[in-house]
């Protein structure tokens, strides 16, 4: 069953077209991700089904209900974290959740939401004496306060460092397993792969690939990432003629201390002898081969040409 | 709602920059101006040489002392006789320490005609050029005292006399520059509070996204500002008690009129000035541009509105246009009120300006406050 309906939508600024014709489903008790670089969309696409902004066409709908129409029922039905939105700074933790809960009709007492995301013994603390991992458990918390059928989550964990990153991961699990949908915007390649059932690739306004993590990375052309370090700059022309090598590209960038290649192959066994019989009869010196299966980042990188990260 | 209207207060109430602004400042400028007492009486001071003792007849010396002790009963003046030698006290008049030197010669005048050829005492005043208000004042009480003095002497009948009566029958008004002051600090203070205060709230609750966040919940907007309102209203109300009981019984400031007319003219005040608040805080991105933008509004009204005096005392072109400006009806009526004790009534002009004040701000607010900005 479809908690959400998005079809054709629109929305323009301007000139500028945020976001260009998009059309998508997610289904009841699901993790859906939508995996894009910053201003792809993502967020503009989610804070119209939220029913905070107008589309320019198209409609959306949540629960059977139209964003824009009944945006009053679908607010009451829904849980929202808005990405890098802070709480008022004069309240404690329980007293914003206690606010909070109130403008709903159904509601979660604090210390249970407090309890769920680790934060009991901070019901007395302000937002700014919590650490940023602290504030995202909070920011979570506080968007099923209303006990929602579904959250939306927008850059969940945008800022935190890897094992907090991690622990969040956690929680949003935890709020799948109470029976929750789930929809979440992330620029992270892993967070998507590892937390979602299925995986909206947007770039420019538009799904450019739209499927569960493992059936995007197994169309990929490519299965496997092949990085090679060179004591020098190498060309990366020549490994482009080597059978079963799809792309070759030099990494260039600050975050390259030393030369590379980086090559994308689909069977990594039997381009590997050619490769490196290509290598020997090269000047440069070879000093670290390394291989990757393929990921979300090369789905990217195949469909649109550029990395994530850029 | 409720619940909403109690965090509004609390976070009023817990945010200790607004708390500066709403008590700390205004406070300030009431302790600064009060201890400056700009009403103390006698304030000119009289350096008192007697030189009589020197070598002037036994009769001389008598005479010379009875007029000191009669001038020291006039309380207008605050003499001193710690200067010995008209030199010691010209200097000190030099270095501005007293601001009259009265010489009481140390012989008698020579007869004269006009005295009916009888020896008489010649005072000398020193005075300095630059303090000619002073001097007249100075100058015609002396004469004064001198008249009565001399009618003693000659044992003369008066043909009149004046007998001063209080215009009221009752207690004698004396308005204080506090009492004028109070109500100018009064006005500021919910002025300020109201722009600055609220235009930096709602930039920051912008800034922090957290108008979207309440965006995405089922409350309405309206309840969300509603609610902000009456906690202003709130904390305005405090710190119209507070300042009032700063005044009155730190400084004596007295409140004439119906302390519960001020009460109502502060909430007039304040919702033309919470509707300012709107607006600036419509074309701020930050709580900094808010209160940037709150003091480049403000600042002028503090000085041409008359917080620290009657605007009315402004040259008559000014007053002409700055009787129009927001703060300067609020402010008269405040005063009238205060001190005058007028009732509502009484305050067409000034209760219209501020209405129509009201009126326009409010529809520029509605125009220009988004809770939503795409």
């Amino acid at each position: 069953m479809s908690v959400i309906n998005v079809k054709n939508l629109v929305k323009k600024f301007g000139d500028l077209t945020a976001v260009n014709e998009i059309s998508f489903e997610v289904q009841q008790g699901e993790v859906f991700g939508m995996l894009g670089p910053n201003g792809a969309g993502k967020t503009t696409t989610l804070e119209i089904i939220e029913g905070i902004q107008e589309p320019t066409s198209g409609q959306t709908s949540v629960l059977g209900m139209d964003s824009q129409k009944q945006s009053d029922e679908v607010k009451e039905r829904i849980g929202v974290q808005l990405q890098a939105s802070a709480y008022f700074d004069n309240l404690t933790l329980g007293e914003i959740l206690d606010l909070f809960g109130s403008f709903y009709k159904k509601q979660l007492g604090p210390d249970k939401l407090l309890e769920s995301v680790e934060l009991r013994d901070k019901k007395n603390s302000l937002v700014k004496h919590l650490s940023g991992g602290q504030k995202q458990r909070f920011s979570i918390a506080a968007s099923v306060v209303n006990d929602p059928e579904l959250v939306f989550l927008d850059e969940p964990t945008t800022g935190l460092d890897p094992q907090a990153r991690r622990h969040l991961w956690e929680y949003i699990r935890q709020i799948n397993q109470q029976g929750k949908t789930i929809i979440l915007t992330t620029h992270y390649m892993e967070e998507a792969q590892r937390l979602c059932d299925r995986v909206a690739i947007i770039d420019m306004g538009k799904i450019v690939a739209l499927d569960t993590p493992a059936n995007l990375i197994n169309n990929l052309k490519s299965s496997y990432r092949i990085n090679l370090t060179f004591a020098e700059r190498m060309s990366a022309e020549i490994f482009k003629q080597v059978q079963g090598v799809i792309d070759a590209r030099e990494l260039t960038g600050d975050d390259q201390p030393q030369p590379r290649v980086q090559l994308r192959v689909n069977k990594a066994m039997e381009s590997l002898p050619s490769l490196l019989g290509l290598v020997e009869q090269q000047e440069i010196r070879l000093e670290d081969i390394e291989m990757q299966p393929a990921n979300l980042e090369d789905v990217f990188l195949e469909l649109t040409g550029k990395e994530l990260r850029d | 709602m409720i619940k909403l209207f109690i965090a509004a207060v609390k976070m009023q109430f817990r945010d200790r920059l607004s708390l500066f602004w709403a008590f700390v400042f205004p406070a300030m400028f009431i302790i600064i101006f009060g201890l400056f007492n700009f009403d103390r009486p006698g304030s000119t001071t009289i350096a008192l040489v007697n030189r009589a003792p020197e070598s002037g007849s036994e009769q001389y010396i008598k005479g010379a002392q009875q007029f000191i002790e009669g001038f020291k009963k006039v309380a207008y003046f605050k003499i001193t006789e710690e200067y010995k030698t008209e030199d010691d006290a010209v200097k000190a008049l030099k270095d501005d320490k007293v601001e009259f030197v009265l010489v009481i010669p140390a012989t008698a005048a020579a007869p004269s005609s006009a005295n009916g050829n009888l020896p008489h005492i010649q005072l000398r005043i020193v005075d300095d050029e630059k303090n000619k208000i002073t001097n007249q004042i100075v100058m015609a009480g002396l004469r004064n005292f001198l008249a009565e003095v001399n009618l003693d002497i000659a044992k003369a009948p008066r043909l009149f006399s004046l007998n001063e009566e209080p215009l009221s029958a009752g207690e004698v008004k004396k308005i204080k520059y506090m009492d004028i002051l109070l109500p100018g600090i009064l006005g500021m203070a919910l002025m300020t509070m109201s722009v600055i205060g609220l235009a930096a709230d709602l930039s920051l609750y912008r800034q922090q996204r957290i108008l979207k966040r309440i965006l995405a919940t089922p409350l309405k907007p309206g309840i969300f500002v509603i609610a902000t309102v009456f906690s202003y209203l709130v904390l305005i109300a405090v710190q119209v008690t507070v300042l009032l009981a700063l005044g009155h019984f730190l400084f004596g400031a007295q409140i004439y009129g119906n302390l519960i007319n001020v009460y109502l003219l502060s909430l007039l005040g304040a919702i033309l000035f919470l509707n300012v608040g709107f607006i600036v805080g419509s074309f701020s991105k930050s709580p900094s541009s808010a209160s940037s933008l709150g003091n480049i509004i403000t600042m002028p009204l503090m000085f041409f509105s008359g917080v620290f005096f009657p605007a009315n005392s402004l040259p008559p072109v000014m007053y002409s246009v700055v009787q129009f400006l927001p703060l300067t009806p609020l402010l008269d009526a405040l005063r009238k009120v205060s001190i005058e004790g007028a009732s509502f009534l009484g305050l067409g002009k000034d209760l219209a300006l501020v209405g129509g004040w009201i009126l326009i701000t409010l529809f520029v607010a509605t125009r220009t406050f988004k809770f939503r900005q795409d």
